[in-house]
Formats: C-alpha cells, sequence, structure tokens
C-alpha cells in the first residue's frame, strides 16, 4: 500500500466514521433540550401548528388545517378560481384539504 | 481475496492518478445529493414537530362551521361540555392573526389555568398580569424588543401589551412569530370576548364516540365540525410523505439528467483512459478485472461524495441554520432564519443518496469501460 492509497482509503473511513458517529450521538441524544422545548411549547399552545410554514399569510390549511381545513383560495378572489398559493407546493409539506365533512346530496330521478 | 483487495488499492491509487477527474466527479455528486439530503432532513425535522403538535392538541377539536369555514365557538357551550361522560379536560382558545407594525402574526389565546405550571421553551416568564405576552423569538429580534418593553398592536381593538417572556428559537417554527397571551386579552384584541375560536377536548381514551353522540345533542341545531386525533395524525403523516415522496421524485429525474454530466466528467480523459485499459488487456488482464478495478474506483468515488455531501448538508443546517437554503423548504422565513430550523438526520435518506451516486457514476463509466476493454488491445492503445 502506497502512501498515496493510504490516504485516500483514511480518508474516505474517516468520512465514514464521522458519518455513522453522528447518526449515532444524534439518535442517542435526539436532542433532548431542544425536543423538551419543542413538547413544552406544544403544550403550552395545545397543539399548535402542523404544516412547513410560519405564518399563515396564505391561509391556515399549510399552517394548521385543524383552525381551517380548506384552501380559501378557492373562494376568493375568484370563487373556483386556481389555488396559486405557495404554501401548497413550495415547502416540505403538503396538507390537502380533509374531507371528512361534506354536503350528501341524493340525486332525485 | 488478495486479488480483489488489490484491486481496491489499486482503485485507490487511480482516484489520485486522474485528480481532476475524481474531483469534478465528486462536486458534481455533490451538488446533486445535499439539496436531497437538506430537504428530506427538514422535512423529517418539521414532522417530528407536528407530531409532537398533534400529541399535545386535545382529542377532540370542536369547532362551529358557516360557509363551509371554521367559525368560532360561543363560550355558553364550554360548561355543559365539560360535564359530558369522558370529557377530562375543555381548553378553549382563540387563534387569529393581526399585524404587528407591518409584520403578520400569529395570536394564541388561552386562559391561565389551563397553562401547565412550568414550562422551559421561556425565557423570561409566563404571564400574570393583564396585558402581558409572550413574544416569539424572530418577532422579539426583528422588533428589538426585550422582557419588560411595550409595544402597542391593533387587532379590532388596541391594546398596549408588555412583553413577559420570549420563546426560546428551539421553540418550534410555529412559535417564531406568535404572539401568546391570555384568553381575555387575545378576545379584547379581536373585540370577541365571548367567543372561541375552538375547543381542545381531552377525553378519557375509547370514550371519543360518546362524547360525540353527547356533543351532537347539546349542540343539535348548530352546524359544527369535530375532528380527532387520529385524522388529523393521518393527515399529516400523509402530507409529509406526499411532498417526501414527490423531492424524491424530483430528484430521481435531476439524478437522470445528472447522468450525461457524470459520463462527460466520468469520460474526461478518457482516450487515456481507453490506451491504459489496452495496456491493462495486453499484459494480462481479463475483462472482469478490469470492470472490478472501475466499479471499486466508482463506489470509493461515490463513497466520498456521499459522505461529504451528508457532513456538507449536516454543516450547514446544524451550524449555518440553514442559512439561504431554509426559506425554500420553510414557507414565510427570512434568508437567516431566527430560529431553530429543525432537521433530523436520518440513515435511509443517506444510503439512497449513496446508492443514487453510485448507480450515476457507473453508468457514466461502466459501459465505455467495457467498450474500451472488450476490443483487441492494439485497437485501444491506438
Amino acid at each position: 500500500m502506497t502512501k498515496n492509497t493510504f490516504y485516500i482509503l483514511g480518508t474516505i473511513i474517516c468520512l465514514i466514521i464521522a458519518v455513522v458517529s453522528f447518526f449515532t450521538i444524534d439518535a442517542l441524544h435526539s436532542h433532548t433540550t431542544y425536543i423538551r422545548n419543542v413538547q413544552d411549547f406544544q403544550k403550552l399552545v395545545h397543539g399548535v401548528g402542523l404544516g412547513a410554514t410560519t405564518k399563515p399569510a396564505w391561509g391556515y390549511i399549510n399552517f394548521d388545517p385543524r383552525i381551517e381545513p380548506r384552501c380559501t383560495c378557492i373562494e376568493w378572489p375568484i370563487p373556483g378560481g386556481y389555488c396559486y398559493s405557495p404554501d401548497h407546493s413550495g415547502t416540505v409539506s403538503f396538507i390537502s384539504d380533509t374531507i371528512e365533512t361534506g354536503v350528501l346530496i341524493d340525486i332525485l330521478k | 481475496m488478495n486479488k480483489h483487495i488489490n484491486l481496491l488499492l489499486l482503485a485507490a491509487e487511480n482516484l489520485l492518478r486522474h485528480r481532476t477527474k475524481t474531483i469534478v466527479v465528486c462536486l458534481c455528486v455533490i451538488a446533486i445529493l445535499s439539496p436531497f439530503i437538506t430537504a428530506i432532513s427538514i422535512s423529517e425535522g418539521i414532522r417530528e414537530q407536528s407530531l409532537a403538535s398533534v400529541e399535545e392538541g386535545g382529542d377532540l377539536y370542536l369547532t362551529f362551521d358557516e360557509f363551509g369555514r371554521n367559525t368560532s365557538v360561543p363560550l355558553k357551550y364550554l360548561e355543559e361540555i365539560r360535564t359530558i361522560f369522558g370529557v377530562k379536560k375543555a381548553v378553549p382558545r382563540i387563534i387569529g392573526r393581526a399585524y404587528f407594525q407591518n409584520k403578520l402574526v400569529v395570536i394564541v389565546g388561552i386562559n391561565k389555568e389551563d397553562i401547565p405550571d412550568s414550562v422551559s421553551c421561556i425565557s423570561g416568564r409566563m404571564f400574570e398580569n393583564p396585558n402581558e405576552v409572550i413574544i416569539g423569538n424572530e418577532l422579539a429580534r426583528h422588533f428589538h424588543l426585550r422582557i419588560g418593553d411595550q409595544f402597542s398592536m391593533r387587532g379590532q381593538q388596541r391594546k398596549v401589551f408588555t412583553a413577559a417572556g420570549v420563546f426560546t428559537p428551539d421553540s418550534g417554527i410555529w412559535g417564531a412569530s406568535l404572539l401568546f397571551m391570555s384568553f381575555k386579552d387575545a378576545g379584547e384584541l379581536f373585540g370577541k370576548p365571548e367567543v372561541a375560536t375552538d375547543i381542545q377536548i381531552y377525553s378519557i381514551p375509547g370514550h371519543n364516540s360518546e362524547i360525540a353522540t353527547d356533543l351532537y345533542s347539546i349542540l343539535m341545531n348548530e352546524p359544527y365540525r369535530l375532528q380527532d386525533k387520529q385524522i388529523i395524525e393521518l393527515f399529516v403523516k400523509k402530507g409529509f410523505l406526499l411532498k417526501e415522496g414527490i423531492f424524491t421524485a424530483l430528484y430521481v429525474v435531476a439524478f437522470a439528467l445528472g447522468i450525461p454530466a457524470i459520463l462527460v466528467a466520468s469520460g474526461f480523459g478518457l482516450s487515456d483512459r481507453r490506451k491504459e485499459i489496452g495496456i491493462m488487456k495486453a499484459t494480462g488482464w481479463n475483462t472482469l478485472e478490469v470492470l472490478e478495478l472501475i466499479t471499486f474506483e466508482q463506489l470509493l468515488i461515490s463513497l466520498l461524495g456521499a459522505t461529504i455531501a451528508i457532513l456538507l448538508s449536516i454543516f450547514w443546517i446544524r451550524v449555518f441554520n440553514g442559512i439561504f437554503i431554509g426559506q425554500f423548504f420553510i414557507a414565510e422565513i427570512t434568508l437567516l432564519p431566527k430560529f431553530t430550523v429543525p432537521s433530523k438526520f436520518l440513515p435511509l435518506p443517506f444510503l439512497l443518496s449513496f446508492f443514487f451516486a453510485l448507480l450515476l457514476t457507473m453508468v457514466g463509466s461502466i459501459y465505455s469501460s467495457w467498450r474500451a476493454s472488450s476490443v483487441s488491445p492494439v485497437v485501444a492503445m491506438k
């Protein structure tokens, strides 16, 4: 094994060890204080926030669909219009309209 | 066994011999993998916070319905709801939004008796007197507010508040632009003192359907909406899985587009490689040994690229708090997020990234190497 080979393989092995160590330490610690603060905050406000947006600027649906489970873009500015809210497509979460309630329609023939 | 180890060592030496090609291919792999790993880690981090939000929320979530939208619940029903068998606790809340100067803020109002005795997510103290509030970290930094400062804001009414405390930066993304106050203060701010936007009902396990039945008899002529924790949890998990799936699908496309780039980069110096392979064949190497050598080279480059990509991603998120990149994945945040960007690094995205990188580099080089090793050594060396 030449010196160069040793350096290359050594670098790769060190990088792999660094990654594995990080995963192990992260899993073990699980950001104790961080998770506790997150849980405390949610306990305090009784659960606020679900989607990947800090403020309900366009609507509540991607902020917290419990507050408003419908995307209001369908109502205004143009009723039935296209939903152009960036919250729907531009973040790492997409919460669709909940369908647990609706109007029962009987079709009369 | 010795032969394979020797091939591995030779592959490592070849990486340094073709230094430029190794660096270019590595950089391509890192550029492709880093955003993918970062997006997945932020998604997992927010999902973890979301599940905490679902967990700490009520088992049943009651709002009224008006024109198909959620509307407020009159407080006159609250005492009756509390007496339903199976209800441990019913917490009315006001959740709204208002402008604080030019910044949209979320207002959350809860009665003091419904707040836990001690929390660790606040620096300062909980509000005790009227008009005291807890401010989100981003708001406090933006407006340079400290504990004890007074400020006024207008909802339906103008009110003057005193900052009793500030949420810590790691209390979650939804606390960043939030004003937390007493239920009474929130009601006065919005000019609606006798209603709540929702009532969180905490129930004894297994009693949800009985509570729902009793609620129906209490609210018989009122249009209302009752959501339970399981439905919400389902939609949250689905929402994140869907987006992670979309990101993964988009990145498969990006990886596929990366193949021509890596092909070019891997074929960089292809004529020299052909001669090298020709010489190897002429000196007794067989095709399988040549391909094994190439495979080891790509394996080492993929390992190098994938590990550097994940370490870069970790560094970017954990040390630099997702500067510049966070805004692509979380809405309504600034270039320099003023709260801790949530992230959770899991082994699976790293393994996926490594295999994608290996696939990319192999596709880019294995065919051309096989062609070079299949022809006569004389032709290859020309």
